[in-house]
């Protein structure tokens, strides 16, 4: 065993450690509540799960639309100077701080989003119970999904670009030798990565679970089976509006560990995913 | 002929519009940021960066202050970060490039690798079940903590991706002459020094924008006080303040919140694209 094995065998242990703390902690912790159910009989717990897949999969809807013509559209519409600057814009912001996007959703963009489109949906679909809750105030859950879809665009736009990028230019010379058009082009390269346009949303319908910041300020805090025009309550912000009581409720700490747990196992599940479709070409 | 052509225009038009949509929400975004962020500045020139804030109402007092100790808290907690995370990370990449195959190296990869996308606010709630509760005091180094959870993973598993993608010949070739472990990994690390540095400025501008775990853990907002030289003490960051911002009825406190915004955005823009830049290979 040579000395330098030893050396960096201490690093990697420590972070071995590390992680093995945050996992046994969060297990040991929530064992009381999950074991006696309490974690699922506390009464906002699945009105926070529902509201949770409710705004993430809004988000991961959007993001679908969005990311896959961004990508079609640098690649294959605009010139190249231009292309390669929407690109950079598109890295920039995959790593953009949140809580940005949340101050902008809460103060800007929520006013005119209650004005020109929860209004009108709930005066003309309002007969649909999605759409049965007058929109009185900015905060809501179609609110939320929406900036959501927003973050995680360009984070999905990125991983698939990189899929698009390496797919083979023998391909695209075949299909335009055949007397094929960029329709043909896009269906075909489209269909190539698949797998990768299903990884990448499934890592942003994790990173979409798993925000905070920008859900705790978008969401409004009421934890219900709502409408989607309602405010309502995710896991993430339950936790962290919850955290302060476990002071003076020691009965809570056991559910809120739970409540992380079963966002880390969401984040777990999600990643093993992701890995088996996008592996190629992320991490 | 002219169908295909026409279905090309269409498939244009189409990317064109939706991406469009997108793209026009997030410069509304960034534009947002820059217009509200400049104001505090032009009202009060670059005080803003120093002065405590003012979160009396208009009425009793006009001047906005500034977002100071905001600023240095952030950078207290972050250089903590780095300073506690930047060597296990650097040092655990080395280890898991290098002895790939031994036990601990597998057990580590594969925990790091469900850590590096677990919803973030999970740290948070371990660090204040485990330490926060525990000595009944809240403190910059446990923000720092949650934050070194997030930096080891990712900075770990980007050193071990970089070194792998070195020539293997290269290290062949350090073998051959003799040279031991440690001189072989510091010349593969010196081969790619310029990748390593990019992703660790990433690294550092992914911790700065982070907001979930520090809304358990950080103070919202803060005046100047010995809390700057004490990591034993509740120190305000940047990220937390802005959320702070988002929730105030003060116009005044919000338009701090932007300035926070503009310098956060900022940072992190220029971390991105001097990462950019440096990690671009040159042939």
């Amino acid at each position: 065993m040579s000395i330098s094995k030893v050396l960096l065998t201490i690093p990697a242990t420590v972070a071995l450690c590390l992680a093995l703390y945050f996992v046994g902690t969060l297990l040991v912790l929530s064992l009381p509540s999950l074991v006696t159910g309490k974690l699922f009989l506390y009464s906002k717990t699945l009105p926070s799960l529902y509201g949770s897949i409710i705004i993430s999969v809004i988000a991961v809807l959007i993001a679908f639309v969005f990311s896959v013509s961004l990508v079609v559209l640098v690649n294959e519409f605009v010139p190249r100077w231009l292309g390669e600057t929407l690109s950079l814009l598109i890295d920039t912001l995959a790593a953009f701080p949140t809580v940005i996007f949340g101050i902008w959703g809460l103060l800007v963009f929520a006013p005119y989003f209650q004005k020109y489109v929860e209004v009108p949906l709930y005066l003309y679909l309002g007969f649909l119970p999605p759409f049965s809750y007058m929109p009185t105030q900015p905060q809501s859950a179609l609110l939320t999904g929406v900036v959501l879809g927003l973050m995680v665009t360009p984070y999905a736009a990125a991983i698939i670009r990189e899929a698009y990028r390496v797919l083979p230019v023998e391909l695209r010379e075949t299909v335009l030798a055949l007397g094929g058009g960029k329709w043909e082009l896009v269906k075909i390269c489209l269909s190539g990565i698949k797998d990768a346009i299903i990884g990448g949303l499934t890592l942003s319908f994790g990173k979409a679970i798993g925000e905070t910041a920008a859900v705790a300020l978008l969401i409004g805090g009421r934890a219900w089976f709502c409408p989607l025009t309602a405010p309502c309550e995710a896991i993430p912000s339950l936790i962290v509006s919850e955290i302060e009581l476990a002071m003076i409720k020691p009965e809570l700490r056991s559910i809120i560990s739970g409540l992380a747990l079963l966002l880390f196992v969401v984040g777990a599940i999600v990643l093993a995913v992701a890995k088996t479709l996008v592996k190629r070409w992320y991490i | 002929m002219t169908n295909i052509r026409l279905r090309d225009a269409l498939l244009g038009i189409l990317t064109s519009l939706v991406s469009g949509i997108a793209l026009a929400l997030l410069l509304w975004m960034l534009t947002s940021i820059f217009l509200y962020g400049i104001q505090p500045f032009l009202k009060e020139g670059l005080a803003v960066l120093i002065e405590n804030p003012n979160l009396l109402p208009e009425s009793v007092s006009p001047r906005l202050g500034g977002i100071g100790p905001m600023l240095v808290g952030s950078l207290i907690v972050v250089g903590l970060a780095v300073l506690i995370g930047f060597p296990i990370g650097f040092f655990t990449g080395l280890y898991l490039y290098e002895y790939e195959h031994s036990k601990i190296a597998s057990a580590c990869m594969r925990m790091l690798e469900i850590l590096v996308e677990a919803p973030t606010v999970c740290y948070g709630v371990v660090v204040y079940f485990t330490l926060v509760l525990a000595l009944r005091r809240l403190a910059a180094i446990f923000s720092s903590l949650c934050l070194v959870f997030i930096l080891v993973p990712y900075l770990a598993i980007q050193v071990r991706d970089t070194l792998r993608s070195l020539p293997i010949e290269l290290k062949e070739t350090c073998y051959a002459l003799g040279l031991s472990t440690w001189k072989t990994l510091m010349m593969l690390v010196r081969a790619s020094l310029r990748a390593i540095v990019a992703n660790s400025m990433i690294s550092i501008a992914r911790i700065l924008g982070e907001t979930g775990p520090l809304l358990i853990t950080a103070a919202y907002y803060g005046y100047w006080g010995p809390w700057i030289f004490n990591p034993l003490a509740q120190a305000p960051v940047l990220t937390t303040f802005i959320y702070f911002a988002a929730t105030s009825p003060l116009r005044k406190v919000q338009l701090l919140g932007w300035a926070a915004c503009l310098v956060l955005t900022l940072i992190s823009m220029g971390l991105f694209m001097a990462a950019r830049l440096i990690g671009r290979r040159r042939y």
